[in-house]
């Protein structure tokens, strides 16, 4: 190797300059590589996309001689376009974790114990594909469960191929946005989510929404709020029992009775009706049963109760109603943190019926409904006798036998209905991250788990709860080690494929679970196998992207300039090629990092309504009684309702303990670094005696956690706030963290129609605990 | 010469902790420990402050991302005995780890507390250390440090800029906190140039800055709220 430019600078720069760079200085504390060359250092930047959060941003990741050692946004991705967020910045920690596993597992002993033994990844694929096959031959095929998170990406059509295959109906993802998915599906005849066009809206009326902070798409919405502020065209009214981030950030907070938002909702819609307020065009075009809704709505809605029972002074509500007719467009938002209560789905459908009395689904400034991305479906799979035979086996979807409108997959019914055998018992159990409230159901319940489920295999790639339960660890990589695509979140009406690739080769011995399984696949006889014809992943992935090429519309990620130019050719209908060949568009799309479609085509009505009468269905009929009536109020023993709320970017995701920079920076609104907090209202605490950092008990029926009290004006007298996926340690190992989660505080109650546990239901006391 | 300082428009600012995150990867600034946190000494060179007004159910916060004001008026380098620390000509208020007695001097002078001392040898494990910046030293037990306006770029940047035989630019040069900023809320520039956008950010009416009463002339400006945040 010759002597290089940086060789120079190196040598030269490090000493003259006032920061003492490089690897020249001798001294080994200043050394930050472990490199005793002095050659030069061969610098890459690898466009690739981070998995951190179900978002997707594009990043660029730098490697110096092998080691990824920054991450920088991709500025031509057009979700985050070069930005990065906290948990993005910190993601380099996953890769470099001391927790991860290091290669394949067996455990031996006790199954309670964690005595593990390292075996090949040749035994643990025998030993998996032996057992599999058994099952299979034994017409138990669909005894066997996959338990995952809701990704966008081709991972999941790998998973779930695999095991309509082999013969199971058992592939469980978790999806924290399925309440909303429900309410779109009884609205509209979709069961997706709208995207929000927040770059036109004039008005953002949230209830409860984190689109600032816990959404995917949110490196999109703090761009268009950083840009809306500037230009200051821009209000914000942010209607929530705590002073959230968007709170704080919003023109005007308004507290609530937490679980009444619903009901506020329909105040403010009985105004808008009461005046001849809303959108008559609208609603006459586009939606049905609005009579029945009116008729409703006159006869039960009274503006004094709904104010009594939801907090809101009668004044404020009257204003929120006016300011949404005049500040048109307007839109009215709600994610899943309205859906975490007994009525959660009533909450949902009563807030989105105000977007259509304002007229603003399908139009600029309002709902918009994304485009899926032209990727080549996979061909059909040939099934063989046992696995028809096993599909028609009744879903153990944890709901059987409930009479719940829409039964939504959730981590506690699924345990539930595995641990009591119905409709049959579980044989074996794959588990890969299925997300935060999966693993805090199973630390409650982790002994009946080991009693009932004989087989649990897990691939996670760090040393944490779901990998103690298992009998054989089959180590997946980190997204930094592997081929993926990814798709963006519906949130944004954009459709996006970003291409993620391996900035470099697996550590030690993981293996991506995607490889693992067309490895498996080939174990399984040549029937099985011929439903997997490609050679690994990758080559699964590019059959995928060219139907991106064959589509003839969007283009590769490319400048703001060039994505504007395209927009407005194709919403008038015109495309031009960028690319000779198949080839070389994957080339270049491997370079830029992915593909989108900038164009959005509006009053596709068959598209954003799918029921019968392609219309917007007013709901009238259900969920109501009962609404905000506080049933548990009075609780001596208990006098305080607990909110437990998400933290910035932290979502579902229970990875986010493995990084230390992002988790030490959660607490900042308190100055807290390791601690778990309870925000306590002041004048609560006075009457408690309790003072600020002081260490208190929070104590529900359900049991105690220990935590440091915060006197925080942002909740009411009533309310306790606290944190969810905080953890107390930088690094956390086997679960410790866990130990102190406010999840295993809540009283066992759920949504009647949903089944989506109920977070807000709960009361506790606090009281002062002796120091040590 | 160049004059380098920033502009941070709290009417951005969502306090998402971004910078915070960028400034500790890219400067190999390690995680602190609860010790840390119980003994006030973990380190932070960008830091987002918190202001909370108000009573329930009227409450107001305010976000202020504070990185090293690199004052035209160093308080530091006016104390510090040998020179560790000093202004350089563009501006930037710069720290040399070696020369560093850890007298501690500059962390009592700095009125914005933005100064760090290392109590304690930094604990990277050793997969984490994989994923240090070789750009930029990792410190030793008893030296101060603080944000450096990440100059080893701006190094990066001249040493492009020779290699390339032209002038440097001024966007060729941007602070890691800058550039992953999500919302723009942090705004990096040539103060002296007076075409650039901080040099005209810094003269408008909604610009101030820290403690300026005490005459040591920050280089990072501050723009106020707008009405809606009342």
């Amino acid at each position: 190797m010759t002597i290089k430019r940086r060789d120079f600078l190196k040598i030269g720069g490090g000493l003259s300059l006032g920061l003492p760079l490089y690897t020249c200085i001798s001294d080994k504390s200043y050394n930050s590589t472990s490199k005793s060359s002095w050659l030069a250092a061969v610098e890459q930047w690898i466009p690739s996309v981070c998995q951190a959060c179900p978002g997707g941003c594009g990043i660029m990741v730098r490697v110096i001689d092998g080691r990824a050692v920054k991450i920088e946004g991709n500025p031509l991705h057009p979700l985050n376009k070069g930005k990065v967020c906290p948990k993005g910045q910190a993601g380099l920690q996953l890769l470099y974790s001391p927790e991860r596993v290091r290669g394949p597992l067996k455990k031996i002993g006790d199954r309670n114990e964690e005595r593990w033994e390292t075996i090949s990844w040749d035994e643990a694929l025998n030993t998996v594909s032996a057992k599999l096959q058994q099952l299979r031959e034994s017409g138990k095929s669909h005894t066997v469960a996959f338990a995952g998170k809701n990704q966008q990406n081709t991972t999941d059509e790998l998973v779930s191929r695999f095991f309509e295959v082999y013969g199971s109906p058992n592939f469980f993802k978790f999806d924290e946005w399925a309440a909303l998915k429900n309410a779109y599906f009884v609205s509209q005849g979709i069961y997706d989510l709208m995207a929000v066009d927040l770059h036109n809206s004039r008005l953002i009326l949230s209830f409860g929404a984190n689109f600032l902070s816990n959404w995917p798409n949110v490196m999109e919405n703090q761009r268009i709020y950083g840009e809306k502020r500037a230009e200051g065209d821009l209000k914000i009214i942010q209607i929530e029992p705590r002073f959230s981030i968007e709170a704080s950030r919003a023109d005007k907070w308004i507290p609530i009775n937490q679980g009444s938002e619903g009901l506020l909702a329909l105040g403010i819609a009985s105004i808008l009706i009461k005046e001849r307020l809303f959108n008559q065009a609208f609603v006459e075009r586009f939606t049905s049963q609005f009579n029945e809704f009116r008729d409703f709505i006159l006869q039960n809605i009274y503006l004094d109760q709904v104010s009594e029972m939801t907090g809101v002074p009668l004044s404020t509500i009257i204003e929120i109603a006016k300011e949404f007719h005049t500040r048109q467009p307007v839109v009215a938002v709600s994610d899943f943190n309205l859906s975490y209560s007994n009525k959660g789905l009533f909450n949902i459908l009563a807030v989105h019926s105000l977007n259509a009395l304002a007229g603003n689904i399908d139009s600029p400034g309002g709902f918009l409904r994304r485009r899926q991305a032209p990727l080549t479906e996979l061909p059909p799979v040939t099934l063989d006798s046992i696995a028809k035979k096993a599909l028609s086996e009744e879903e153990h979807s944890g709901t059987s036998g409930s009479d719940l409108l829409f039964p939504s997959k959730n981590a506690k019914d699924m345990i539930d209905s595995m641990l009591n055998k119905s409709p049959y018992g579980i044989s074996c159990l794959f588990l890969s991250s299925p997300g935060h409230q999966f693993v805090s159901f199973i630390q409650k319940k982790k002994a009946d788990i080991l009693e009932s489920i004989p087989f649990i295999v897990s691939f996670s790639s760090f040393m944490d709860e779901t990998s103690s339960l298992a009998d054989l660890i089959l180590p997946d990589t980190t997204f930094y080690e592997k081929w993926q695509d990814h798709h963006s979140s519906p949130l944004s009406e954009i459709p996006i494929v970003g291409i993620s690739r391996p900035v470099i080769q697996p550590l030690y011995q993981s293996r991506p679970l995607e490889s693992t399984l067309l490895t498996l696949a080939k174990t399984m006889g040549e029937d099985f196998a011929q439903n997997f014809p490609w050679p690994d992943y990758r080559e699964l992935l590019l059959y995928r992207m060219k139907g991106l090429f064959r589509a003839k519309k969007g283009s590769i990620f490319s400048s703001s300039y060039e994505e504007a130019q395209l927009r407005i050719l194709e919403e008038r209908g015109w495309w031009t090629p960028q690319h000779d060949s198949e080839d070389a568009f994957i080339k270049d799309l491997l370079e830029k990092g992915g593909w989108q479609d900038p164009s959005y085509h509006f009053n596709e009505r068959s598209f954003v309504y799918q029921n019968n009468s392609q219309r917007f269905v007013f709901v009238s009929s259900f969920g109501i009684e009962g609404v905000g009536s506080n049933e548990n109020q009075e609780n001596e023993d208990y006098p305080l309702r607990l909110f437990l709320f998400d933290l910035p970017f932290t979502s579902s995701d229970s990875s986010s303990k493995n990084m230390p920079w992002y988790q030490e920076n959660l607490g900042f609104r308190f100055g807290l670094l390791w601690k778990i907090w309870v925000e306590v209202n002041p004048e609560t605490a006075g009457a408690l005696g309790i003072r600020d950092k002081d260490i208190v008990w929070v104590e529900s029926p359900q049991g105690r956690i220990k935590a440091v009290a915060k006197i925080f004006p942002g909740v009411g007298p009533e309310i306790v706030g606290m944190p969810l996926n905080k953890t107390e340690y930088p690094l956390a190992s086997k679960g410790e963290a866990d130990i102190n989660d406010p999840l295993h505080l809540l009283e066992e109650t759920y949504d009647e129609r949903t089944g989506i546990p109920d977070r807000m239901s709960t009361r506790v006391k606090i009281y002062k605990a002796r120091r040590r | 010469m160049r004059k380098w300082g920033m502009v941070i428009d709290l009417d951005r600012c969502t306090g998402c902790q971004a910078c915070v995150v960028a400034c500790k990867a890219e400067n190999n600034v390690v995680f602190s420990d609860p010790t840390q946190e119980e003994t006030h000494r973990a380190i932070s060179w960008m830091s987002v402050l918190t202001v909370l007004e108000g009573e329930y159910p009227d409450v107001k916060e305010k976000y202020f991302p504070r990185p090293c004001m690199h004052c035209e008026n160093p308080p530091c380098v006016k104390v510090c005995p040998v020179g560790a620390t000093y202004k350089n000509p563009e501006g930037i208020v710069a720290q040399v780890y070696t020369r560093c007695i850890g007298c501690r001097y500059c962390t009592n002078n700095c009125p914005y507390t933005l100064k760090y001392f290392n109590y304690s040898r930094p604990r990277w494990s050793n997969e984490m250390k994989n994923l240090l910046n070789p750009d930029v030293s990792r410190r030793q037990v008893g030296v101060v440090e603080k944000c450096s306006f990440c100059h080893h770029r701006l190094q990066k940047a001249k040493e492009d800029a020779r290699f390339e035989k032209r002038e440097l630019r001024e966007e060729d040069y941007v602070p890691a906190c800058v550039q992953t900023c999500p919302t723009g809320a942090l705004i990096f520039g040539d103060l002296e140039n007076p075409k650039s956008e901080v040099h005209r950010l810094s003269k408008i009416s909604r610009a101030f800055r820290l403690l300026e009463e005490l005459g040591t002339e920050p280089q990072v400006f501050y723009l106020t709220e707008g009405e809606w945040h009342g």
